[in-house]
């Protein structure tokens, strides 16, 4: 309702608009609001056809027919040629996008079977409609009295035209429904390739047929203009391509901005120099995504943030554009061929997959992707009508007829198509099971005895979070919230999240003293220690080890459960779940399992500690896949396999095969949400919160240092506070001028270890502010120990001149990534512990050893003397590789890459090569706090 | 680089690439960018309506101190203007008054404004060293001087195009009516929706229905803007959140549009260099008188040397120029000339007296 209000409302406001006199004739203000209608109208059109089970692109292709000059009339035929304008741009990024898709490494090894594969398409597709027309030629309508000669020579030029595909839209049709995958290549090279072969055989067509009926023209003219039309679309191409993946590589600024920009060149140069922009548009994107592979997430990012609009108006004036006078013409006849057309290209991608040896699962739904027809055919359909105006003209009008049945079918089956091959779902469902010790949202009662939902905000659980709202499914965690009983279901599930439900969350609940045993017990005073280098013991007791193999096992019932007879992928988090996946397999042998160990993995020699290594190892190799944060953690695994278990390694393969099993293991390095932070960086009420948090922690100073972390002897707070302390003893006059605020977050407090830590962080931080203590000077160290959001935070890394990650280990710890993403004003000093993996990534920080405190203290010095150029330098390298790489991508690659163990190729492990500079992570434990 | 670098650089770009230049932005590449603009002009009238809240006695003050010193200028400017009016003579068909009036409406906005969001550079040294948060309170008034200026260049637009002042301000208030319709339609829509993406395609449908219902009526698409920002804020919720980051994302591609084709279609005669120095000037002269007014206003926690620190254009006063000359057509072409002499001239003049300590 809400919806058809607002659309009443903007007819509302266009016809106002449209009764008050314009004061000039009104073509580009026409533009925009017939734009701006269209936008809002299709896209209410094509949400209202969704929920009819059709693709949300028809409801855009209806849209437009119904709205276009040949029926209702809204959008008359100059506001549809002015669209036709702006869908020049639209086309150049469409073809750009596709050539973004096609990865020469991936691609190399099949291009030669894709060439087989397209020649037989083409031969048998030829061959069939040529015998059609031959035969049925007297009913076409195109020179019914021919015979012989001429009628040979007719349909030798005809046929190649309507065999012509349209690799706009299959480009269009890709990019709208996000395909990705093995089918989408193929139909895409395909058609790049069918067309250029097309080409040739259409001038060499044209030739015989002016040399037939004696009209001008020749044929070397006409294959230099192709050869120019060709080779000068890839060289420009090309050169537009290298000149925007050196722009994003070393500048990265305004990717969307820039790469309109582009598609507008390649748009205007190409029109003006008579290249064929589309080509050049594939060549640049096929050039970028093949130079600027590293910066592939902040290009996906523009991509995506630039492409719907622009989709939208693209299918809009396709819509608007189809001659539907032509149809009533010549209808049954185009219908007919159109048909025969449709069966000869399914039999010949048949007899081509037979050729080829390409995979018959995928590329048996490729004939959907070759229905369309669109620019390409009619230009060929023109260029014959301008040469033989008798004939060529009724060529022509078939051809337009054809063009608009296939428009309207060609989109729609490629959808199915896609979704036939997995690559796409159909309804935009393809349910996950993510299994987590945490859950994302915990419900409480708020201080007036409502219930409210309070959402986590560590940055793997945002990602999560944001994953699940758009597949649906199930979440299964421990329900730890104080009212989390009070709002599940009778199978303890609720929907989440609150304001727009769109998964199940399913609650566990574990009792004490099994949840103190299996959490506080086996898999924090045992694994953590274990897995990090801290001077902490493992704690391992046998009836913590019971309580958490159990644990694990109510775990695996539990999705067994929620699987029932589907086939959904299960997505397990962390060092809590380690036996999860063999309980699970116990049940389920058939279950796709992908595991992610957020904490480093022990060297061999550590993890003889722990007495269940083994079981501990062997229930990790029940997944099918698994992901650790560094290359060295990776490595550390695959020793370990090997050494206790005796498990086969295929290290190329990067598989480990153990129990008649085989397990992918990778490493994927974790982001953070760049594009959420950056947005709430940039906020102009932004302000307000920092004058907030100036006045809430009294900051006075006119040096601000921060740390932020939860309270854990693994982050190396009092090692940071010993440096500041040699700071201010060294350097006396920052005291009273400089403060150290620390955000420290108590968790984990029962254990003794944890308050101990505490204990000793609060000592220090007093000792420290009564040493350094000046008359009416800020204070050396403004403590908070309650969590903020991730706002307050933004607020805060913008406020601080430097930050302090100084971990004794860490898998990665994200808050070193937030803070660089934080400052897009390109200021500020990170100073980062070589332990931390994020030191992997993040060279141009101030890199310290914690245990070394003069050092540290020296760096401190060096971070608060750094000239404002430096820090300049330093931050806009450093965001490069926190833009580059953020969280969504981090998720979606492992999925994938779980989704494709068995027909596709693992995309990350070709795009993000191995070694120790792969990168690192924080796990949900280094959530802000 | 500085925003206002920036800024220069992206102008003197688009006079390289324009007609007079290498004629990459030819006169027909500009005139296919054309409808762009009132769309470019919507997002930033849109922002400086999102930034106006004013809750609580200090921001009223605030809001009392921009207004103060955006009247201020303008009636010092229009007046100065005025003076020199019969000197410009020419050709066009554009009234004197209207001119001087535009003039004084470019001259009015400051930095802070839409341009260049109100942020805290480097962190607490530069915003907060001063004691009191004098800089804050600069920055905040920098905001709210943008929206009398937006008001009145509406009605002088609307003024030009109707036959009497009381069909002009009838035609002001139905294009902010129109505005008004059109940013519900999009609350409508965006508050149910959950789909960033969905969220960014209503927003952009919803600067193109201002910018082109503006554009059809030759009205103002800034005070277009301003209403339909005025409006969200004052729903606020989610779709505020959600219009305020698209709106964002959106400026900055658009703003860079604004100031490639403002380079690329100023028309810079020895007289009309002489005019714009003449702006230049006067404009000066009133940012520090109505500085002096505004810390009268704003009270004691206001910076003494606000004049100064309000001296720095932005682009909001080539946004009004452009506007301009959208709506009066090619005889609007002086007062994009003039606006765009005098914002690079105050940019120099704000960088030379900008105290060292605000500039780092």
């Amino acid at each position: 309702m809400r919806r058809l209000a607002a659309l009443l409302l903007a007819v509302a406001a266009v016809v106002w608009v449209r009764g008050l006199e314009p004061a000039a004739p009104a073509g580009a203000g026409g533009t925009a609001l017939a734009l701006g209608f269209t936008l809002l109208a299709a896209w209410i059109a094509g949400d209202v056809i969704r929920r009819l089970h059709v693709p949300r692109l028809t409801g855009y292709l209806l849209f437009g027919v119904l709205v276009g000059p040949y029926l209702g009339n809204v959008i008359s035929e100059a506001m549809a040629g002015q669209l036709q304008v702006i869908t020049g741009v639209a086309t150049t990024l469409i073809a750009l996008i596709a050539g973004l898709s096609l990865n020469v490494e991936r691609l190399g090894r099949r291009l030669t079977a894709i060439a087989r594969m397209t020649a037989t398409t083409l031969a048998t597709a030829m061959a069939g409609l040529f015998a059609f027309a031959w035969v049925a030629w007297p009913w076409l309508g195109i020179a019914p009295d021919a015979t012989g000669v001429d009628r040979l020579v007719m349909a030798t030029l005809l046929v190649p035209i309507v065999v012509s595909f349209s690799p706009t839209m299959t480009a269009a049709v890709t990019a709208e429904t996000g395909a990705r995958g093995r089918l989408s290549e193929l139909v895409l090279a395909m058609v790049i390739l069918a067309d250029l072969v097309l080409l040739v055989l259409f001038s060499h067509a044209m030739q015989l047929a002016r040399t037939s009926f004696g009209a001008r023209g020749d044929e070397v003219t006409l294959l230099a203009r192709f050869a120019w039309e060709i080779g000068g679309a890839s060289a420009f191409g090309a050169l537009v391509g290298a000149l925007f993946a050196l722009y994003v590589r070393y500048i990265g600024h305004e990717i969307a901005l820039v790469l309109i920009a582009a598609c507008t060149v390649l748009s205007q140069v190409g029109t003006t120099q008579e290249f064929e922009p589309l080509l050049a548009a594939v060549t640049a994107g096929l050039v970028i995504e093949n130079l600027a592979v590293a910066q592939g997430d902040a290009l996906r990012a523009a991509v995506q943030r630039a492409a719907p609009p622009v989709l939208l108006v693209f299918f809009v004036a396709v819509g608007t554009s189809l001659r539907l006078d032509a149809l009533a013409i010549g209808g049954l006849v185009a219908l007919a061929i159109s048909i025969w057309r449709i069966a000869m290209i399914r039999a010949g991608v048949s007899a081509g997959l037979a050729v080829s040896g390409l995979d018959r699962a995928t590329g048996s739904y490729a004939w959907t992707g070759l229905i369309s027809q669109a620019g390409i055919t009619l230009g060929f359909a023109s260029i014959v009508a301008a040469e033989f105006p008798g004939w060529g003209t009724n060529v022509q009008m078939l051809l337009v007829a054809l063009i608009a049945i296939h428009e309207l079918v060609g989109p729609v089956v490629f959808r199915q198509g896609l979704a036939r091959a997995g690559e796409i779902d159909p309804h935009a469902s393809r349910p996950l099971l993510v299994v987590s010790n945490r859950e994302p949202y915990l419900h409480r009662r708020n201080h007036d005895g409502r219930i409210v939902a309070a959402p986590a905000t560590g940055g793997v659980a945002v990602a999560l979070d944001a994953l699940m709202r758009e597949r649906g499914g199930v979440w299964i965690a421990h329900g730890a919230g104080p009212a989390d009983r009070e709002v599940v279901d009778e199978s303890d599930k609720v929907r989440v999240p609150p304001d727009n439900p769109s998964y199940a969350l399913r609650r566990l609940w574990i009792d004490e003293p099994t949840f103190s045993a299996y959490y506080g017990g086996f898999a924090n005073e045992g694994l953590w220690p274990l897995c990090h280098m801290v001077d902490i013991r493992p704690q391992f007791r046998t009836e913590d080890w019971a309580a958490y193999q159990a644990v694990n096992v109510r775990f695996a019932a539990a999705i067994d459960e929620e699987l029932a007879s589907s086939d959904a992928p299960v997505f397990i988090q962390d060092y809590h779940l380690a036996l999860v996946a063999p309980a699970l397999r116990a049940r389920r042998p058939d279950a796709r399992t992908a595991f992610f160990w957020h904490i480093p993995w022990p060297y061999p020699d550590r993890l003889c500690i722990c007495p269940w290594r083994r079981e501990l190892l062997a229930g990790l190799l029940a997944n099918d896949l698994l992901a650790f944060q560094l290359e060295r953690d990776r490595r550390n695994f695959l020793l370990a396999a090997e050494e206790e278990l005796g498990a086969e390694i295929d290290a190329e393969a990067s598989r480990v095969e153990f129990e008649g099993r085989n397990t992918t293991v990778i490493s994927v390095p974790i982001g953070i949400d760049f594009d959420r932070i950056q947005r709430i960086a940039v906020d102009p009420a932004l302000t307000r919160e920092q004058e907030r948090l100036v006045s809430m922690f009294g900051l006075r100073a006119e040096i601000v240092g921060l740390g932020v972390d939860r309270l854990d002897y693994t982050k190396g707070i009092p090692e940071r506070l010993a440096a500041l302390d040699a700071v201010l003893t060294r350097v006396p006059d920052l005291r009273g001028r400089l403060t150290f605020v620390q955000i420290g977050v108590p968790s984990r407090s029962e254990l003794a270890s944890y308050g101990a830590i505490e204990a000793e962080i609060s000592d220090a931080i007093s000792d420290l502010n009564a040493k350094h203590r000046v008359e009416g000077g800020a204070p050396a160290v403004v403590y908070h120990r309650s969590p903020l959001g991730i706002r307050s935070l933004v607020a805060l890394y913008r406020i601080a001149h430097f930050c302090i990650v100084s971990s004794l280990h860490d898998g990665m710890n994200l808050v070193a990534k937030e803070f660089v993403a934080s400052r897009d004003d390109e200021d500020g000093v990170l100073v980062l512990s070589a332990l931390a993996g994020a030191a992997q990534e993040l060279h141009e920080a101030l890199i310290i050893n914690p245990y070394d405190i003069d050092g540290f203290a020296g760096a401190l010095v060096r971070a608060i003397e750094m000239p404002r150029t430096e820090r300049a330098a330093r931050m806009r390298a450093m965001r490069r590789v926190v833009a580059g790489r953020n969280v969504f991508g981090w998720a979606s690659d492992i999925l994938e890459g779980l989704e494709s163990l068995w027909s596709k190729p693992l995309h990350y492990l070709t795009a993000f090569p191995a070694g120790d500079g792969a990168a690192v992570v924080r796990g949900p434990e280094d959530a802000p706090v | 680089m500085t925003r206002a670098s920036e800024a220069l650089l992206l102008l003197l770009v688009g006079a390289v690439l324009g007609p007079d230049g290498i004629q990459l932005l030819s006169t027909e590449v500009l005139s296919f960018i054309d409808p762009v603009l009132p769309v470019a002009l919507v997002a930033l009238g849109a922002l400086v309506g999102l930034g106006s809240s004013a809750e609580g006695r200090r921001e009223k003050r605030l809001l009392a101190a921009a207004t103060t010193d955006a009247a201020v200028t303008v009636a010092l400017v229009t007046g100065g203007m005025l003076l020199v009016a019969p000197s410009w003579g020419g050709t066009s068909s554009v009234p004197s008054w209207f001119v001087a009036v535009m003039l004084g409406v470019c001259a009015a906005p400051s930095a802070a404004t839409a341009g260049s969001p109100p942020r805290l550079r480097g962190g607490v040294p530069a915003a907060l060293r001063r004691t009191g948060g004098e800089q804050v309170i600069a920055d905040r008034v920098g905001d709210l001087d943008a929206l009398l200026p937006i008001v009145l260049g509406g009605i002088a637009l609307a003024w030009l195009r109707a036959p009497s002042a009381a069909d002009a301000l009838l035609l002001a208030l139905q294009a902010c009516g129109i505005a008004l319709v059109i940013a519900a339609a999009a609350w409508l829509l965006i508050s149910r929706s959950s789909s960033e993406t969905e969220q960014r395609v209503f927003t952009a449908a919803l600067l193109l229905l201002l910018g082109g219902a503006a554009d059809y009526l030759s009205l103002s698409a800034l005070l277009s803007g301003l209403v339909a920002g005025l409006f969200v804020e004052w729903v606020g919720g989610p779709a505020r959140d959600a219009i305020g980051r698209d709106v964002l994302q959106f400026q900055r591609p658009l703003l860079a549009l604004v100031l490639l084709v403002t380079g690329a279609r100023v028309d810079l005669p020895p007289s009309w260099i002489g005019f714009g120095v003449t702006f230049l000037l006067i404009r000066t002269a009133a940012k520090l008188v109505g500085g002096w007014a505004a810390t009268r206003v704003a009270g004691p926690a206001a910076p003494r040397d606000l004049g100064i620190a309000l001296l720095s254009p932005g682009i909001l006063g080539i946004a009004f120029a452009l506007n301009a000359l959208r709506a009066a057509g090619p005889d609007g072409a002086l007062v994009l000339s003039v606006a765009t002499v005098g914002t690079i001239g105050s940019e120099l003049l704000a960088a030379l007296v900008r105290p060292r300590e605000a500039a780092e």
